[in-house]
């Protein structure tokens, strides 16, 4: 079977409700304030929706909470280490 | 099926403690988990290792493979008893329900997988109409595809309920329509393309992020798009008009004279197309002529002679 479905990119303007990422993620809202609390997620400006993009972010923070039992604060420190190596490693690329 | 070492797996002996396995998987899961180690091969590596801690850390499940194991080698075909599944009753711990037992071997499967999940699967489609799971996977696609759009062909693997309510894994094939000018780590939604819903419940959607296969000519970074060109000493010397490619077919760059070796030129609005397009960074490289001709020799020794040149004007003082 082979068809052409309908296809969206993700930009700024696709935002889910907090329940609405919970579901998606499978996740707790009181989960979801945690990481808002560490900086990890945060809602897009003035309140309770977040982009749609930040289900990645979830997914992986989610991951690395589970896979090596870090706590909230242990989850955010791996995520900036994370987010700091890929920085420096396109700007190796982008050196070379 | 294939006999599977979950000892080797985890570099240990037989002898090996609770805690020895408890720390190998740590280890090898810091090493190799997909989110830290972007290498290809890693995901599968994690795979095998968390496989292996899943059996080895389970007393129960590490008593009936040890029972299982002697006298097998890795890789060597194998049949479990057949009165393995009346003998064993395995808890499916709440480790393997949340990996997703599908991502396991058919040898795990086959001893440590099956009769529990599904049950519970059963149940929960009969009482609550439910979302399906949402999939999320990497597409690697050519930067070339984002210069004018293109028409990919992907096979996935989704899971699908069947009429009786078990879920099963089967190959999905989609036309992917690639647009013009994605751009790395944007995410592609599919709408009701991933899991399917329970008792009536949408469809999950289909996640799908972008990378690009190495380019041999371009770099890319976000919107911005980068190449070394080579150019002649002279060229660099004199100024020259240089055809460059292009997400838009070559232009004619102008390298301005006195350009230096890592001089960087912009061309604006040269990089992948889009509403704000972004630019072709071209980054100049001297290549120079071996001096192995009478001609070439002469051409550079009337250099060293007409020039007023020191090389290391900027080593005043540490000389």
């Amino acid at each position: 079977m082979s068809k052409e479905p309908h296809i969206d990119i993700l930009d700024e303007s696709h935002t889910l409700t907090v329940e609405e990422l919970c579901e998606r993620c499978r996740v707790e809202v009181t989960w979801v304030e945690e990481m808002v609390a560490q900086g990890v997620i945060s809602p897009v400006e003035g309140g309770r929706q977040f982009a749609e993009v930040t289900i990645r972010t979830v997914r992986t923070a989610r991951r690395l909470e589970r896979d090596f039992a870090l706590n909230a604060s242990g989850v955010a420190l791996a995520m900036d280490l994370l987010s700091e190596i890929d920085r420096l490693k396109s700007e190796l690329r982008r050196r070379r | 099926m294939e006999y599977k070492d979950y000892y080797k797996s985890l570099g240990l002996a037989k002898a090996a403690t609770a805690d020895d396995i408890k720390k190998a998987f740590r280890q090898l899961a810091r090493k190799y988990h997909p989110d830290i180690n972007k290498e290809a091969g890693a995901e599968a590596k994690f795979k095998e290792i968390s496989e292996a801690n899943e059996v080895l850390s389970d007393p129960e499940k590490r008593k009936a493979y040890d029972d299982l194991g002697s006298g097998l080698a890795p890789g060597q075909e194998f049949r479990p008893p057949p009165d393995w599944q009346d003998s064993h009753h395995f808890r499916q711990s709440a480790g393997t329900a949340r990996a997703g037992a599908q991502d396991f071997s058919d040898f795990f499967e086959e001893l440590f997988g099956r009769s529990r999940a599904r049950p519970q699967q059963r149940q929960r489609a009969e009482s609550i109409r439910m979302r399906g799971e949402d999939s999320h996977a990497r597409i690697v696609i050519d930067l070339r595809d984002s210069f004018q759009g293109a028409m990919r062909q992907i096979t996935l693997r989704v899971p699908e309920l069947t009429s009786a309510g078990d879920v099963t894994m089967r190959d999905k094939v989609l036309q992917l329509k690639i647009p013009k000018g994605i751009i790395e780590g944007k995410i592609i939604r599919l709408k009701g393309q991933g899991g399917p819903g329970f008792n009536g419940g949408e469809a999950g959607d289909l996640y799908l992020e972008v990378a690009f296969a190495p380019d041999p000519v371009f770099r890319a970074e976000r919107r911005d798009l980068s190449i070394d060109l080579p150019v002649a000493p002279w060229e660099a010397a004199l100024g020259a008009s240089i055809r460059v490619p292009t997400p838009e077919g070559p232009i004619m760059l102008q390298i301005p004279p006195n350009s230096a070796d890592g001089r960087e030129l912009h061309a604006r609005g040269k990089g992948l197309p889009g509403e704000n397009p972004g630019d072709l960074v071209v980054k100049l490289n001297i290549v120079w002529p071996r001096a192995d001709s009478e001609k070439a020799r002469a051409a550079y020794e009337t250099m060293a002679r007409d020039i007023p040149f020191d090389a290391r004007a900027g080593w005043e003082g540490a000389r």
